[in-house]
């Protein structure tokens, strides 16, 4: 842009005030409006430090998409690192971690109605019935310490009792009457026994287990990233029950595959990997040596588990963000503008 | 004639013909004795400083660059923490500065690495003759408590002065807080601080033309980390220290003159939080700097020096020590063809490891167009390439560090005109309109690599473009004396172009820029009452690249009164200040909360 009139430039000057009002008094309008009637969301991690973590809605059918249904649905921000998202009926349990909490959210208006507060360092929430399972880290980088699962009354939002697994656990499953606790720091499963609460027994697995999946054999899939690429990891398949027998390592040999996801047949599985994301099927003997997609850079996918498309997070730390929609032809179909940090897919 | 002894006021003008500069003297410093080069350059200037809270990290990004773009400068070194290739405003107390000069624009070819966007040159108070102490305490709201101390001593043949300050602050004030229950009041935590400062410079007349000057400064700052609101209390505290020695020697000629000095800054940084063990990072530098200057005539002056610098970090992010050299000679030319015409021309070499930075030079001029008995107005004009070397961080952090980084580099040229008058015995008037363009090419950009290693690469062209207008007017009428001064600043930065891993998008304000700043300060003084008025405007900032997001504007106010008694050789001084006298509800900083109205009442007494 070329330097304009000196008066041009200053008009903005002149008009602040006035538009500092109208700002001010729109602000209460917001919480009035609807959020969109949105299935697939975007969880934007936002600035580590600063709450303006957000979740973006898109709808699949209509293609509409808004940037942050928390703060359209409640007029604040949901807070600092959003780390994960779980539907559980009408439900959303939004994990924020370096606010130390679960946003819970009717969907699909994305009203707040309770938080869980007092949260160390949360990471994902696994549910059954009307139990939550909240993985959490304690300690500090880079010593940290065990950490622990808060089981929670989904019925009244409250932590009614906590089990202590291994270092940083991450994503858990849920299978049968059994919560399968992978500990990121570790090379370890911490299995508990969910009638009393308790680690049934403790799995050796490669190193660093982030995600976990059942298939539809009723087998437990287990990602190891190698703790974020500094050792091989494996994609190790077991046994569902005691005493939990491995099946299948796949060995890599540098870091390994993260955000294990099925499609929706449970047939096959997705993960992420050097950049790229394979599919594998869960009768394959070895792992694909070609990936489906490829993108330079991208913070995490989602498989919709509707119709198996893909969705990609792109995008920085400091600017917004978009998601980039993928038929099951691998072909992108669609964008949206998402948040700061986009990094992870929840769907309903 | 004896030579008596010279202490050492490097005004930084001499060699900057055409350069845009705001100073505040001591009379400007005056109400900021308890508090730090933060608070009066927002209080008093139209620069914008970005801060995380009051005493939280404060820095000051000039002519819409980056906090790494100002280069900081004490006794004629560099005082930028060399890991972060910034410094934080609110560890650097006013007390014992005499005067803060601020260039804006580039001028690496006068201040060396990191003047890309501007410079701040720290000035020292200098020992007036005789004997002087003074010793001030102020209280204020949230717990602030301050006290400090100063005495000089000076004669013909040695100048010494020493100033000491504590602070302390609970900073346990009220904001408001939406969460799930509707907006909350709360009290803040983890936000107190305590701070200590002490500056100690001896110089000494050796021979009859010979002067050794040794100056020391240690600042000790203890603080507690203010979360974002919304964010979980997570203990975060920070300790810095630094310690700063400068011995040097200057030995005056009848038309020249040799200076060397030779100096050691060292930083400590401890940081920690619940999620984090302590994090540590000590870094040093050994640096030396030899000038030679020939006054040929009054009206022409040639100085050539060279500088070398030896860094040493042990940072836990190395996982190893490391060490860097530097290396810089300069040649600074001021030639005054007349009295109405100045010029300048200014070039500086680096050599860093294994890049050679540009030459970096300076050409200004400075004419006066036009004169009557009490009026001259001066046109101005100056264009400058400056550097800036990358930071030990940006080298060495592992993962992600790039050794292979190149300089970043800007061009910039800028015009203006200077107005001065003298309508009456009793009034003077001066103005400043300044516009510029500057260019930052290679801007580093921390971003993921295929891997997905966060690592520094030089990746955008920023271009950044405005206008500055201040003006000063002084007057006085019997007892009554008036200081009246205002600033604005129209500031557009943009990202130009980038690489394409770099998707923060191109011709977007940048982050934290607010394109409209001003200042006005009013000082009054009447038999012995004084009454200060502050006021800042900033104007909305972007909180993301995408400028999607932003903080409304604010506007603040500040005021002070005061009484002065004096009594034989003994002054009195005492002085309520009322900060955010409006009580805005503001943040500076994305989700930190600021202060609320407040107030502080200190005494000062001091004997001469």
């Amino acid at each position: 842009m070329q330097f304009s009139p000196l008066a041009l430039r200053l008009r903005p000057l002149l008009t602040l005030p006035l538009a500092a009002t109208l700002l001010s008094s729109c602000g209460k309008d917001e919480t009035e409006k609807k959020t969109l009637d949105a299935n697939v969301y975007v969880l934007n991690q936002g600035q580590y430090g600063t709450p303006n973590g957000s979740v973006s809605g898109y709808r699949r059918e209509t293609k509409e998409s808004e940037k942050d249904q928390f703060q359209r649905a409640n007029g604040r921000t949901v807070g600092d690192v959003v780390q994960s998202m779980t539907v559980v009926g009408n439900k959303g349990y939004v994990v924020v971690n370096n606010s130390g909490k679960v946003e819970v959210v009717e969907l699909p208006k994305f009203n707040a109605v309770a938080s869980i507060d007092g949260r160390s360092q949360p990471r994902y929430l696994a549910a059954s019935g009307s139990k939550g399972y909240l993985t959490e880290w304690q300690g500090a980088y880079p010593n940290y310490l065990a950490g622990r699962v808060s089981v929670i009354d989904l019925n009244t939002n409250s932590v009614t009792s906590t089990v202590t697994v291994g270092r940083n656990p991450e994503k858990a499953l849920v299978a049968g009457n059994k919560l399968f606790v992978p500990n990121g720091d570790e090379n370890t499963i911490s299995v508990v026994d969910l009638t009393s609460n308790q680690v049934e027994t403790t799995l050796t697995v490669a190193a660093g287990p982030k995600s976990l999946v059942q298939d539809a054999s009723g087998n437990v899939w287990v990602a190891c990233d190698g703790n974020y690429g500094a050792r091989p990891g494996a994609l190790i398949r077991f046994s569902a029950t005691a005493p939990y027998a491995s099946q299948a390592t796949f060995a890599f040999t540098a870091g390994g595959p993260t955000e294990l996801q099925l499609s929706s047949d449970r047939t096959a599985l997705y993960y992420s990997y050097g950049s790229a994301i394979y599919r594998m099927a869960t009768t394959a003997t070895a792992p694909p040596t070609t990936p489906v997609l490829r993108r330079r850079s991208f913070n995490g996918f989602g498989v919709d588990p509707s119709n198996n498309e893909l969705y990609l997070a792109t995008g920085s730390f400091s600017a917004d963000g978009r998601a980039v929609r993928y038929n099951t032809s691998y072909a992108p179909v669609d964008s949206f503008t998402v948040g700061i940090g986009a990094s992870a897919f929840s769907f309903r | 004639m004896l030579p008596t002894v010279r202490v050492q006021a490097l005004r930084p003008t001499r060699y900057a013909a055409g350069s845009r500069f705001t100073s505040l003297d001591s009379a400007a410093l005056a109400p900021y004795q308890g508090g730090t080069v933060a608070d009066a350059l927002s209080g008093r200037t139209p620069l914008y400083l970005r801060t995380y809270g009051p005493g939280q990290l404060a820095s000051l990004s000039i002519r819409g660059t980056s906090a790494r773009h100002t280069a900081v400068l004490w006794h004629g070194f560099n005082l930028n923490f060399p890991t972060l290739g910034e410094a934080d405003f609110s560890l650097l107390p006013v007390a014992g500065l005499g005067r803060v000069d601020v260039q804006h624009g580039p001028a690496a070819a006068l201040y060396g690495t990191g003047a890309v966007g501007g410079a701040v040159v720290l000035g020292s108070a200098t020992a007036p003759t005789g004997t002087q102490v003074s010793a001030s305490a102020e209280a204020g709201s949230f717990g602030a408590r301050a006290f400090s101390f100063s005495g000089s001593q000076r004669d013909a043949r040695v100048a010494v002065r020493t100033s000491f300050l504590v602070r302390q602050a609970d900073n346990d004030f009220h904001y408001y807080s939406r969460e799930l229950q509707g907006e909350v009041r709360r009290r803040q935590e983890n936000a107190a601080l305590t701070q200590s400062s002490l500056q100690q410079d001896v110089t000494v007349q050796v021979g009859r033309r010979g002067e050794v000057t040794a100056a020391l400064w240690l600042t000790d700052a203890n603080r507690q980390i203010q979360p974002a609101i919304g964010s979980s209390n997570n203990h975060a505290r920070e300790r810095d220290q630094s310690a700063r020695a400068v011995l040097g020697y200057r030995r005056r000629a009848a038309r020249s003159e040799t200076s060397v000095r030779a100096a050691w800054f060292g930083d400590l940084i401890d940081y920690q939080n619940d999620q984090l063990s302590t994090s540590h990072s000590r870094s040093s530098v050994r640096q030396a700097q030899l000038e030679h200057t020939w006054q040929w005539r009054p009206n022409l002056s040639l100085r050539l020096g060279a500088e070398a610098q030896h860094f040493v970090a042990r940072v836990d992010g190395y996982r190893r020590p490391v060490q860097e050299q530097r290396y810089a000679g300069f040649a600074l030319l001021r030639y005054d063809p007349s009295a109405r015409l100045r010029l300048t021309l200014n070039a500086r070499q680096a050599a860093l490891p294994g890049r050679r930075p540009p030459l970096a030079p300076t050409a200004g001029a400075e004419w006066q167009a036009w004169r009557t008995a009490r009026q001259q107005l001066w046109l101005k004009a100056s264009a400058a390439r400056s550097y800036r070397a990358p930071t030990l961080n940006e080298r060495y952090w592992r993962p992600g560090g790039n050794p292979d980084l190149r300089p970043e580099t800007s061009v910039g040229g800028e015009a203006g005109l200077h107005y001065a008058a003298l309508p009456s015995a009793q009034l003077s008037l001066q103005a400043d309109l300044t516009a510029y363009r500057l260019l930052v090419d290679n801007w580093v950009q921390w971003l993921p690599d295929a891997n997905g290693t966060w690592t520094p690469q030089n990746l955008r062209q920023v271009r950044s473009q405005g206008l500055e207008a201040s003006t000063q007017a002084q007057w006085r009428r019997g007892r009554y004396q008036l200081r009246a001064t205002a600033g604005y600043a129209f500031t557009q930065s943009q990202k130009r172009r980038g690489y394409v891993q770099d998707s923060d998008p191109v011709g977007v304000q940048l982050a934290y820029v607010p394109r409209h700043t001003a200042s006005l300060s009013t000082d009054h003084d009447w038999r012995g009452w004084l009454l200060t008025t502050a006021a800042t405007f900033t104007d909305q900032r972007y909180t993301t690249a995408s400028g999607s997001d932003f903080l409304p504007a604010y506007a603040l106010l500040h005021g002070s009164v005061g009484r002065r008694w004096h009594c034989g050789r003994w002054q009195l001084t005492a002085l309520l200040q009322g900060h955010n006298l409006t009580n805005a509800r503001y943040q500076n900083y994305a989700f930190r909360a600021m202060p609320p109205r407040a107030g502080t009442l200190s005494l000062r007494v001091a004997w001469h």
